[in-house]
């Protein structure tokens, strides 16, 4: 397999990867509009250049803390299953390439939300499944 | 109140919330208190009008001073729903948006009637008929508040 771009961004302290090819942008944090009776990971919609986009903490579902927007929190605006969401992150760190070798698979206790861990300069990073954490937020309907 | 139009809306504020309600929608306005617990009825010159407090419903909590009912007619009976403030102008929109397909096929209360972008910012339509409805099933059959 050949070397591939990955994003690293940060949700509570810990350290995530995702392919490149499924981030479609990045923008400062900005407060999304919440929508009463969704799931508690689904924080609220927000305007991406005319589309709505609703947007998912995935701290949520990794039961990890929920720190308040900084400075550093971006939004990454991602696509998986047709359909376009955004993740809060509390920052973004940089844009790695990576050897798809020297992807370890979880650990057993691991989320099933992680497909993989990989090392990374800032340290070691889980690799995100968008589709596990999509399926996850629509089994919390 | 401006003209009618069925896609002009009032935005309206619901603690750090907003909302828009169709202009169509809105038939008086009345200034309200907060004192701080919730008004459940209002004397006015078409008889005692039955309130609902959107902050319970959005779950926030109103930090207003002074608040708004909003009234409207369901049937033949006048209902209010109380929100924080509304804009002395309407907002004309070209379109009204769908909520995303995620959001969409989620459980979402059906008093949220779809999306209006004001100053590029999402602001949640709601239908306050179909609130009253859902959420004020007594004022709407028989009332008794």
């Amino acid at each position: 397999m050949p070397w591939t771009h990955h994003v690293v961004f940060q949700l509570s302290q810990e350290w995530y990867v995702l392919p490149v090819e499924q981030v479609r942008a990045i923008e400062r944090w900005h407060a999304p509009t919440p929508v009463p009776g969704t799931p508690p990971a689904i924080i609220g919609i927000i305007n991406q250049r005319g589309m709505l986009v609703p947007v998912i903490d995935a701290r949520v579902l990794l039961n990890l803390p929920l720190d308040a927007p900084t400075r550093s929190s971006r939004l990454l605006f991602t696509h998986a299953q047709a359909t376009d969401f955004a993740l809060i992150t509390d920052q973004v760190a940089d844009m790695l390439t990576l050897d798809p070798t020297s992807l370890e698979d979880a650990p057993a206790r691991a989320s099933t939300l992680i497909s993989g861990l990989v090392m990374t300069p800032f340290g070691r990073a889980s690799m995100l499944d968008l589709e596990a954490v999509l399926n996850t937020v629509r089994l919390n309907y | 109140m401006p003209p009618d139009s069925a896609l002009a809306f009032y935005p309206v504020q619901i603690a750090d919330q907003r909302y828009a309600v169709s202009a169509t929608a809105i038939k008086a306005v009345r200034r309200l208190p907060n004192v701080g617990a919730e008004l459940t009825n209002l004397h006015t010159r078409w008889g005692r009008v039955p309130l609902c407090d959107l902050a319970v419903w959005a779950a926030v909590q109103s930090q207003a001073e002074q608040r708004v009912a909003l009234l409207l007619t369901v049937g033949e009976r006048w209902v209010g729903v109380v929100v924080d403030a509304i804009a002395d102008a309407a907002v004309d929109v070209a379109a009204v948006l769908e909520l995303p397909s995620l959001i969409h096929d989620a459980s979402v209360d059906p008093t949220i009637a779809g999306v209006i972008l004001i100053d590029a910012v999402p602001c949640l339509i709601l239908d306050l008929e179909t609130f009253v409805i859902v959420h004020m099933p007594l004022v709407h059959e028989d009332f008794r508040c």
